[in-house]
């Protein structure tokens, strides 16, 4: 992953979304991570406290929610945990398979202060 | 209070690889996206396909590197027009880094364009660009491996080039161990094995460009 493009995306995402609504202050920043995403969270904090000064994101802090692999297969239907990016079906042992999750990596919300 | 985002944080980066896509789309443009680890033959891959391809198709290549004109020099001296982009610090291309390179490629009637990501198995497979395709070069002198090491960029990829089998010889690459791998993480992955030294096994990689490029 490349932590410095994504803690900027992380930024322009935040502050776009807080602005709309009115934010004067934000104190949380909820991102979802997936499994296969995965960023380095110490990178993206340093570079997000270095990227975010000035702006009302200062001082933010970045709460990660991890998202497990979950993937359907393409010749059964079930479900299950993909391994290690390993999709072989642990129903049918077919390979192939539609990701359901694990490729998140999205702003889901913030915890803002607007005028009181 | 918390108030609801949910936007994806590289939606920036995903709405301009759109509008490329579209552009590509309305031109009639087929777009590769070219990945592998510095020194995997991705310019040499390139010049090969140029040299059995251009009758066929118009053809143009962006280069990208963090520094230097090397590798577009190499493809502007065989007469293709190519755009070299310098990222400086950053180690792999972005949509808008192509949509700006756009204006500079001088070519009309363009059919086909590769672009050549910067060399690295990480980061370019992060990062939409407008392709239709991913390519991505493994040499055999890199190891059977690296699959499991860099899971994401080979289970990203439409094709993958495993390239300098000349050298099949010296060093300990598994053909067999690397399907069994890959057919895990992505089994709708093509592979061909190839040299570009040698020229062994193209015939293969250039039937495939012909089937999807329209001139």
């Amino acid at each position: 992953m490349h932590e410095f493009a994504i803690t900027q995306g992380i930024l322009d995402v935040t502050l776009k979304g807080a602005k709309e609504q009115g934010a004067i202050k934000i104190n949380t920043v909820y991102l979802k991570v997936g499994a296969m995403s995965d960023i380095v969270d110490d990178c993206v904090q340093f570079y997000f406290e270095q990227l975010s000064k000035g702006t009302i994101a200062e001082g933010a802090q970045l709460q990660v929610e991890k998202v497990p692999a979950r993937a359907k297969c393409n010749n059964c239907q079930a479900e299950f945990e993909p391994e290690e990016f390993f999709f072989q079906c642990s129903s049918c042992g077919q390979f192939g398979a539609q990701i359901i999750s694990g490729k998140e990596l999205e702003v889901s919300s913030l915890d803002i202060e607007t005028e009181p | 209070m918390e108030i609801p985002i949910l936007r994806n944080i590289l939606e920036a980066n995903d709405e301009v690889a759109e509008q490329n896509t579209r552009w590509f789309e309305d031109k009639g443009v087929f777009v590769i996206n070219l990945m592998a680890s510095p020194g995997a033959g991705k310019t040499s891959f390139i010049m090969r396909t140029i040299e059995n391809l251009r009758e066929v198709f118009s053809i143009a290549v962006i280069e990208g590197d963090l520094a230097s004109k090397v590798d577009a020099q190499k493809i502007s001296d065989i007469g293709i027009p190519a755009v070299q982009i310098n990222t400086g610090g950053a180690c792999h291309l972005d949509a808008t880094m192509i949509k700006n390179a756009l204006g500079a490629i001088e070519k009309d009637d363009l059919d086909l364009l590769i672009i050549e990501n910067v060399g690295n198995l990480v980061c370019p497979a992060e990062f939409k660009i407008g392709e239709a395709a991913r390519v991505v070069i493994l040499s055999v002198a890199e190891g059977h491996d690296k699959p499991l090491k860099y899971p994401l960029i080979f289970c990203e990829a439409d094709v993958l080039i495993i390239n300098k089998i000349d050298m099949l010889a010296l060093t300990d690459f598994d053909m067999e161990e690397i399907r069994n791998i890959t057919i895990g993480m992505n089994p709708d992955l093509e592979i061909f094995e190839i040299s570009c030294r040698s020229g062994e096994g193209l015939a293969g990689w250039y039937d495939w460009v012909k089937a999807r490029v329209k001139p």
